[in-house]
Protein backbone atom coordinates (compact mmCIF):
# COMPACT_ATOMS: atom_id res chain seq x y z
CA UNK A 1 0.00 0.00 0.00
CA UNK A 2 1.78 3.08 -1.19
CA UNK A 3 0.68 6.68 -0.82
CA UNK A 4 -1.29 7.02 -4.09
CA UNK A 5 -3.31 3.92 -3.18
CA UNK A 6 -4.39 5.56 0.08
CA UNK A 7 -5.48 8.65 -1.84
CA UNK A 8 -7.33 6.51 -4.37
CA UNK A 9 -9.18 4.64 -1.61
CA UNK A 10 -10.09 7.96 0.03
CA UNK A 11 -11.48 9.05 -3.32
CA UNK A 12 -13.58 5.88 -3.50
CA UNK A 13 -14.94 6.50 0.02
CA UNK A 14 -15.83 10.11 -0.89
CA UNK A 15 -17.61 8.90 -4.02
CA UNK A 16 -19.65 6.33 -2.08
CA UNK A 17 -20.56 8.87 0.61
CA UNK A 18 -21.64 11.26 -2.10
CA UNK A 19 -23.81 8.75 -3.93
CA UNK A 20 -25.42 7.71 -0.64
CA UNK A 21 -26.30 11.27 0.31
CA UNK A 22 -27.43 12.05 -3.22
CA UNK A 23 -30.12 9.38 -3.08
CA UNK A 24 -31.10 9.54 0.61
CA UNK A 25 -31.33 13.31 1.11
CA UNK A 26 -34.16 15.27 -0.41
CA UNK A 27 -33.07 18.86 0.21
CA UNK A 28 -31.74 20.08 -3.13
CA UNK A 29 -28.78 21.94 -1.63
CA UNK A 30 -27.71 18.68 -0.01
CA UNK A 31 -28.09 16.91 -3.34
CA UNK A 32 -25.92 19.50 -5.09
CA UNK A 33 -23.32 19.19 -2.31
CA UNK A 34 -23.49 15.39 -2.55
CA UNK A 35 -22.92 15.58 -6.28
CA UNK A 36 -19.86 17.75 -5.70
CA UNK A 37 -18.50 15.31 -3.12
CA UNK A 38 -18.95 12.48 -5.63
CA UNK A 39 -17.04 14.56 -8.17
CA UNK A 40 -14.25 15.35 -5.72
CA UNK A 41 -13.90 11.64 -5.01
CA UNK A 42 -13.50 10.92 -8.71
CA UNK A 43 -10.95 13.72 -9.10
CA UNK A 44 -8.94 12.44 -6.14
CA UNK A 45 -9.01 8.91 -7.57
CA UNK A 46 -7.86 10.09 -11.02
CA UNK A 47 -5.05 12.23 -9.64
CA UNK A 48 -3.92 9.38 -7.39
CA UNK A 49 -3.86 6.66 -10.02
CA UNK A 50 -1.94 8.97 -12.36
CA UNK A 51 0.97 8.83 -9.93
CA UNK A 52 1.79 5.15 -9.60
CA UNK A 53 5.54 5.19 -10.20
CA UNK A 54 7.35 6.76 -7.25
CA UNK A 55 9.67 9.57 -8.27
CA UNK A 56 8.61 9.63 -11.91
CA UNK A 57 6.46 12.39 -13.41
CA UNK A 58 2.74 11.61 -13.19
CA UNK A 59 0.63 10.64 -16.19
CA UNK A 60 -0.57 13.99 -17.61
CA UNK A 61 -3.74 12.63 -19.24
CA UNK A 62 -5.79 12.03 -16.04
CA UNK A 63 -4.53 15.38 -14.71
CA UNK A 64 -5.86 17.15 -17.79
CA UNK A 65 -9.17 15.28 -17.39
CA UNK A 66 -9.44 16.44 -13.77
CA UNK A 67 -8.70 20.03 -14.75
CA UNK A 68 -11.52 19.87 -17.30
CA UNK A 69 -13.81 18.18 -14.79
CA UNK A 70 -13.26 20.80 -12.09
CA UNK A 71 -14.26 23.65 -14.39
CA UNK A 72 -17.36 21.79 -15.59
CA UNK A 73 -18.42 20.87 -12.05
CA UNK A 74 -17.99 24.46 -10.82
CA UNK A 75 -20.09 25.88 -13.64
CA UNK A 76 -22.82 23.29 -13.31
CA UNK A 77 -22.94 23.64 -9.53
CA UNK A 78 -23.66 27.30 -10.16
CA UNK A 79 -26.33 26.42 -12.73
CA UNK A 80 -27.88 23.91 -10.31
CA UNK A 81 -28.05 26.55 -7.60
CA UNK A 82 -29.71 28.97 -10.01
CA UNK A 83 -32.31 26.33 -10.86
CA UNK A 84 -32.84 25.64 -7.16
CA UNK A 85 -33.35 29.36 -6.51
CA UNK A 86 -35.95 29.41 -9.25
CA UNK A 87 -37.74 26.29 -7.93
CA UNK A 88 -37.78 27.85 -4.47
CA UNK A 89 -39.15 31.14 -5.79
CA UNK A 90 -41.89 29.44 -7.80
CA UNK A 91 -43.02 26.66 -5.46
CA UNK A 92 -41.66 27.66 -2.04
CA UNK A 93 -40.04 24.24 -1.77
CA UNK A 94 -36.42 23.17 -1.49
CA UNK A 95 -37.03 19.59 -2.52
CA UNK A 96 -38.62 17.94 -5.50
CA UNK A 97 -40.73 15.70 -3.25
CA UNK A 98 -42.56 16.75 -0.12
CA UNK A 99 -40.51 15.32 2.76
CA UNK A 100 -43.47 15.34 5.16
CA UNK A 101 -45.23 12.86 2.89
CA UNK A 102 -42.47 10.30 3.00
CA UNK A 103 -40.16 9.27 5.81
CA UNK A 104 -40.90 10.01 9.42
CA UNK A 105 -37.50 8.74 10.53
CA UNK A 106 -35.60 11.20 8.37
CA UNK A 107 -32.63 12.60 10.20
CA UNK A 108 -31.02 15.01 7.77
CA UNK B 1 -36.94 40.41 -5.81
CA UNK B 2 -38.16 36.89 -5.35
CA UNK B 3 -37.57 36.59 -1.64
CA UNK B 4 -40.23 39.09 -0.62
CA UNK B 5 -42.92 37.13 -2.35
CA UNK B 6 -45.08 35.36 0.19
CA UNK B 7 -44.82 31.59 -0.11
CA UNK B 8 -47.65 29.99 -2.04
CA UNK B 9 -47.73 26.79 -0.02
CA UNK B 10 -48.89 26.48 3.54
CA UNK B 11 -46.20 26.41 6.24
CA UNK B 12 -44.53 23.06 6.85
CA UNK B 13 -45.93 22.71 10.35
CA UNK B 14 -49.50 22.43 9.15
CA UNK B 15 -48.73 19.85 6.51
CA UNK B 16 -49.48 16.25 7.39
CA UNK B 17 -48.74 12.99 5.68
CA UNK B 18 -51.50 12.46 3.18
CA UNK B 19 -52.02 8.81 3.97
CA UNK B 20 -55.72 8.05 4.12
CA UNK B 21 -55.61 5.31 6.75
CA UNK B 22 -54.31 7.60 9.51
CA UNK B 23 -51.45 6.84 11.92
CA UNK B 24 -51.19 3.14 11.11
CA UNK B 25 -50.82 3.90 7.42
CA UNK B 26 -48.05 6.38 8.17
CA UNK B 27 -46.18 3.81 10.27
CA UNK B 28 -46.56 1.22 7.54
CA UNK B 29 -45.28 3.66 4.95
CA UNK B 30 -42.33 4.60 7.16
CA UNK B 31 -41.46 0.94 7.64
CA UNK B 32 -41.57 0.45 3.92
CA UNK B 33 -39.28 3.44 3.31
CA UNK B 34 -37.05 2.20 6.15
CA UNK B 35 -36.65 -1.13 4.38
CA UNK B 36 -35.78 0.63 1.11
CA UNK B 37 -33.21 2.65 3.02
CA UNK B 38 -31.54 -0.35 4.57
CA UNK B 39 -31.45 -2.05 1.18
CA UNK B 40 -29.89 1.05 -0.37
CA UNK B 41 -27.30 1.35 2.41
CA UNK B 42 -26.29 -2.24 1.76
CA UNK B 43 -26.05 -1.49 -1.94
CA UNK B 44 -23.72 1.46 -1.27
CA UNK B 45 -21.54 -0.69 1.01
CA UNK B 46 -21.43 -3.28 -1.76
CA UNK B 47 -20.42 -0.61 -4.27
CA UNK B 48 -17.74 0.65 -1.88
CA UNK B 49 -16.34 -2.84 -1.51
CA UNK B 50 -16.35 -3.37 -5.26
CA UNK B 51 -14.55 -0.07 -5.87
CA UNK B 52 -12.00 -0.86 -3.12
CA UNK B 53 -11.33 -4.18 -4.75
CA UNK B 54 -10.94 -2.51 -8.16
CA UNK B 55 -8.48 0.08 -6.85
CA UNK B 56 -6.42 -2.52 -4.99
CA UNK B 57 -6.48 -4.77 -8.05
CA UNK B 58 -4.89 -2.11 -10.28
CA UNK B 59 -1.29 -2.82 -11.31
CA UNK B 60 0.80 -1.15 -8.59
CA UNK B 61 3.24 0.38 -11.05
CA UNK B 62 1.97 1.92 -14.24
CA UNK B 63 3.10 4.97 -16.16
CA UNK B 64 -0.21 5.13 -18.04
CA UNK B 65 0.01 7.27 -21.14
CA UNK B 66 3.01 9.20 -19.84
CA UNK B 67 5.49 7.64 -22.27
CA UNK B 68 3.20 8.24 -25.23
CA UNK B 69 2.74 11.90 -24.31
CA UNK B 70 6.48 12.32 -23.77
CA UNK B 71 7.23 10.83 -27.19
CA UNK B 72 5.03 13.43 -28.89
CA UNK B 73 5.99 16.47 -26.83
CA UNK B 74 8.22 17.86 -29.59
CA UNK B 75 5.26 18.36 -31.93
CA UNK B 76 2.93 19.81 -29.28
CA UNK B 77 4.27 23.37 -29.36
CA UNK B 78 4.46 23.65 -25.57
CA UNK B 79 6.77 22.27 -22.88
CA UNK B 80 4.23 21.35 -20.19
CA UNK B 81 2.76 17.87 -20.71
CA UNK B 82 -0.57 18.80 -19.11
CA UNK B 83 -1.01 21.82 -21.38
CA UNK B 84 -0.02 19.66 -24.35
CA UNK B 85 -2.75 17.14 -23.48
CA UNK B 86 -5.34 19.83 -22.75
CA UNK B 87 -4.91 21.99 -25.81
CA UNK B 88 -3.24 19.78 -28.36
CA UNK B 89 -3.59 16.00 -27.95
CA UNK B 90 -7.04 16.19 -26.38
CA UNK B 91 -8.00 19.66 -27.63
CA UNK B 92 -11.42 18.29 -28.55
CA UNK B 93 -12.28 17.80 -24.85
CA UNK B 94 -11.28 21.33 -24.03
CA UNK B 95 -13.29 22.74 -26.92
CA UNK B 96 -16.40 20.93 -25.67
CA UNK B 97 -15.66 22.08 -22.14
CA UNK B 98 -15.74 25.70 -23.29
CA UNK B 99 -19.11 24.98 -24.89
CA UNK B 100 -20.37 23.51 -21.59
CA UNK B 101 -19.23 26.62 -19.72
CA UNK B 102 -20.98 28.82 -22.23
CA UNK B 103 -24.17 26.76 -21.86
CA UNK B 104 -24.06 27.07 -18.05
CA UNK B 105 -23.71 30.85 -18.27
CA UNK B 106 -26.51 31.07 -20.86
CA UNK B 107 -28.70 28.99 -18.56
CA UNK B 108 -28.01 31.36 -15.68
CA UNK B 109 -28.73 34.40 -17.80
CA UNK B 110 -32.02 32.96 -19.07
CA UNK B 111 -33.22 32.39 -15.51
CA UNK B 112 -32.10 35.73 -14.12
CA UNK B 113 -34.46 37.94 -12.22
CA UNK B 114 -34.99 41.66 -12.69
CA UNK B 115 -31.71 43.60 -12.73
CA UNK B 116 -30.50 44.65 -9.32
CA UNK B 117 -27.26 45.45 -7.61
CA UNK B 118 -25.54 42.83 -5.50
CA UNK B 119 -27.03 43.15 -2.01
CA UNK B 120 -24.19 41.36 -0.26
CA UNK B 121 -22.37 44.63 0.37
CA UNK B 122 -24.53 47.68 0.14
CA UNK B 123 -22.73 51.06 0.10
CA UNK B 124 -22.04 52.40 3.57
CA UNK B 125 -22.09 49.03 5.21
CA UNK B 126 -19.45 48.57 7.95
CA UNK B 127 -16.37 46.83 6.68
CA UNK B 128 -16.55 48.47 3.32
CA UNK B 129 -13.28 50.31 3.94
CA UNK B 130 -11.46 47.03 4.36
CA UNK B 131 -12.95 45.80 1.10
CA UNK B 132 -12.05 49.03 -0.68
CA UNK B 133 -8.48 48.86 0.58
CA UNK B 134 -8.23 45.22 -0.41
CA UNK B 135 -9.51 45.96 -3.89
CA UNK B 136 -6.86 48.64 -4.37
CA UNK B 137 -4.06 46.35 -3.21
CA UNK B 138 -5.21 43.03 -4.63
CA UNK B 139 -6.63 43.75 -8.08
CA UNK B 140 -3.28 44.68 -9.71
CA UNK B 141 -1.60 41.70 -8.05
CA UNK B 142 -4.38 39.39 -9.23
CA UNK B 143 -4.15 40.63 -12.80
CA UNK B 144 -0.39 40.09 -12.68
CA UNK B 145 -0.89 36.59 -11.26
CA UNK B 146 -3.41 35.75 -13.99
CA UNK B 147 -0.93 36.91 -16.64
CA UNK B 148 1.86 34.89 -15.03
CA UNK B 149 -0.28 31.73 -14.86
CA UNK B 150 -1.19 32.12 -18.51
CA UNK B 151 2.46 32.44 -19.45
CA UNK B 152 3.59 29.66 -17.12
CA UNK B 153 1.11 27.22 -18.68
CA UNK B 154 3.57 26.75 -21.52
CA UNK B 155 6.17 24.97 -19.40
CA UNK B 156 4.83 24.48 -15.85
CA UNK B 157 1.51 23.97 -14.05
CA UNK B 158 -0.75 26.83 -15.07
CA UNK B 159 -2.70 27.85 -18.13
CA UNK B 160 -6.01 29.23 -19.29
CA UNK B 161 -8.21 27.73 -16.57
CA UNK B 162 -6.08 28.81 -13.66
CA UNK B 163 -5.67 32.29 -15.14
CA UNK B 164 -9.41 32.50 -15.81
CA UNK B 165 -10.18 31.51 -12.21
CA UNK B 166 -7.91 34.26 -10.85
CA UNK B 167 -9.49 36.79 -13.23
CA UNK B 168 -12.92 35.70 -12.00
CA UNK B 169 -11.85 36.12 -8.36
CA UNK B 170 -10.75 39.67 -9.16
CA UNK B 171 -14.14 40.20 -10.79
CA UNK B 172 -15.97 38.90 -7.68
CA UNK B 173 -14.11 41.45 -5.55
CA UNK B 174 -15.07 44.24 -7.97
CA UNK B 175 -18.72 43.15 -7.95
CA UNK B 176 -18.81 42.93 -4.15
CA UNK B 177 -17.16 46.35 -3.86
CA UNK B 178 -19.70 47.83 -6.26
CA UNK B 179 -16.90 48.72 -8.69
CA UNK B 180 -18.27 46.54 -11.44
CA UNK B 181 -21.94 47.13 -12.25
CA UNK B 182 -22.65 43.77 -13.76
CA UNK B 183 -26.22 44.67 -14.68
CA UNK B 184 -25.13 47.72 -16.62
CA UNK B 185 -22.94 45.70 -18.96
CA UNK B 186 -24.29 46.22 -22.48
CA UNK B 187 -25.89 43.05 -23.82
CA UNK B 188 -23.61 42.79 -26.86
CA UNK B 189 -20.49 43.14 -24.70
CA UNK B 190 -21.70 40.45 -22.31
CA UNK B 191 -22.47 38.06 -25.15
CA UNK B 192 -19.18 38.73 -26.89
CA UNK B 193 -17.07 38.30 -23.75
CA UNK B 194 -18.82 35.06 -22.80
CA UNK B 195 -18.45 33.49 -26.22
CA UNK B 196 -15.13 34.99 -27.32
CA UNK B 197 -13.07 32.01 -26.16
CA UNK B 198 -15.29 29.55 -27.96
CA UNK B 199 -15.37 31.65 -31.15
CA UNK B 200 -11.57 31.84 -31.30
CA UNK B 201 -11.22 28.13 -30.49
CA UNK B 202 -13.74 27.12 -33.17
CA UNK B 203 -12.12 29.43 -35.73
CA UNK B 204 -8.67 27.98 -35.05
CA UNK B 205 -10.09 24.45 -35.11
CA UNK B 206 -11.83 25.05 -38.46
CA UNK B 207 -8.78 26.61 -40.08
CA UNK B 208 -6.35 23.88 -38.95
CA UNK B 209 -8.85 21.19 -39.87
CA UNK B 210 -9.03 22.55 -43.43
CA UNK B 211 -5.23 22.92 -43.60
CA UNK B 212 -4.18 19.56 -42.14
CA UNK B 213 -7.30 17.50 -43.01
CA UNK B 214 -7.44 16.34 -39.37
CA UNK B 215 -9.68 17.72 -36.64
CA UNK B 216 -7.69 20.02 -34.33
CA UNK B 217 -4.29 18.93 -35.60
CA UNK B 218 -2.14 22.03 -35.49
CA UNK B 219 0.62 22.52 -38.07
CA UNK B 220 3.82 21.73 -36.18
CA UNK B 221 5.47 25.12 -36.63
CA UNK B 222 2.43 27.11 -35.55
CA UNK B 223 1.25 24.91 -32.67
CA UNK B 224 2.85 27.09 -29.97
CA UNK B 225 1.41 30.39 -31.18
CA UNK B 226 -2.03 28.89 -31.87
CA UNK B 227 -2.19 27.38 -28.37
CA UNK B 228 -1.18 30.74 -26.88
CA UNK B 229 -3.90 32.50 -28.90
CA UNK B 230 -6.53 30.01 -27.73
CA UNK B 231 -5.32 30.17 -24.12
CA UNK B 232 -5.51 33.97 -23.93
CA UNK B 233 -9.03 34.17 -25.34
CA UNK B 234 -10.28 31.17 -23.35
CA UNK B 235 -8.85 32.57 -20.08
CA UNK B 236 -10.74 35.81 -20.64
CA UNK B 237 -13.98 34.01 -21.44
CA UNK B 238 -13.68 31.65 -18.45
CA UNK B 239 -13.23 34.68 -16.20
CA UNK B 240 -16.35 36.29 -17.70
CA UNK B 241 -18.40 33.07 -17.43
CA UNK B 242 -17.51 32.63 -13.76
CA UNK B 243 -18.31 36.29 -13.00
CA UNK B 244 -21.66 35.86 -14.76
CA UNK B 245 -22.44 32.74 -12.73
CA UNK B 246 -21.61 34.66 -9.55
CA UNK B 247 -23.11 38.08 -10.24
CA UNK B 248 -25.98 37.04 -12.49
CA UNK B 249 -27.89 35.68 -9.50
CA UNK B 250 -27.47 37.72 -6.34
CA UNK B 251 -28.27 35.80 -3.15
CA UNK B 252 -31.79 35.82 -1.77
CA UNK B 253 -32.26 38.37 0.98
CA UNK B 254 -32.96 36.54 4.23
CA UNK B 255 -36.21 37.03 6.09
CA UNK B 256 -37.41 34.96 9.08
CA UNK B 257 -40.30 33.53 7.05
CA UNK B 258 -38.01 32.53 4.19
CA UNK B 259 -35.57 30.95 6.64
CA UNK B 260 -38.28 28.86 8.23
CA UNK B 261 -39.51 27.67 4.87
CA UNK B 262 -35.98 26.99 3.68
CA UNK B 263 -35.29 24.67 6.62
CA UNK B 264 -38.68 23.00 6.46
CA UNK B 265 -37.13 20.14 4.50
CA UNK B 266 -34.46 19.62 7.12
CA UNK B 267 -36.65 18.68 10.03
CA UNK B 268 -39.96 17.23 8.95
CA UNK B 269 -42.63 18.11 11.48
CA UNK B 270 -44.76 15.38 12.91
Amino acid sequence: MNQPTWYALTGVILFSMGIHAFVIRTHLVRRILAFNIMGSGVFLLLVAIAHRIPGAAPDPVPHALVLTGIVVSVSFTAFGLVLLKKIYAKTGKTALIDPTESTSDQTN
Amino acid sequence: MTSNKSPTTEPASTRRPKSSSGAAGVREFAAEIGFARVAFNLLVVLLLGLLFWTVLDLPPQSAGLHAKVKAHMHVSGVASPITAVLLNFRGYDTLLEIVVLLLASIGCLILRDAPQSHPALAPGRPGKWVLDGMIHVLIPVMLLTAGYLLWAGDHAPGGAFQAGAVLAAAGFLLVLGNRMRFWRTPEWLLRLSLSFGMIVFVLVASVVTILTKNLLQYPENYAGILILLIEISVAGSIGCVLITLFAGHPPVTRTPAADQLWHSNDEPKE
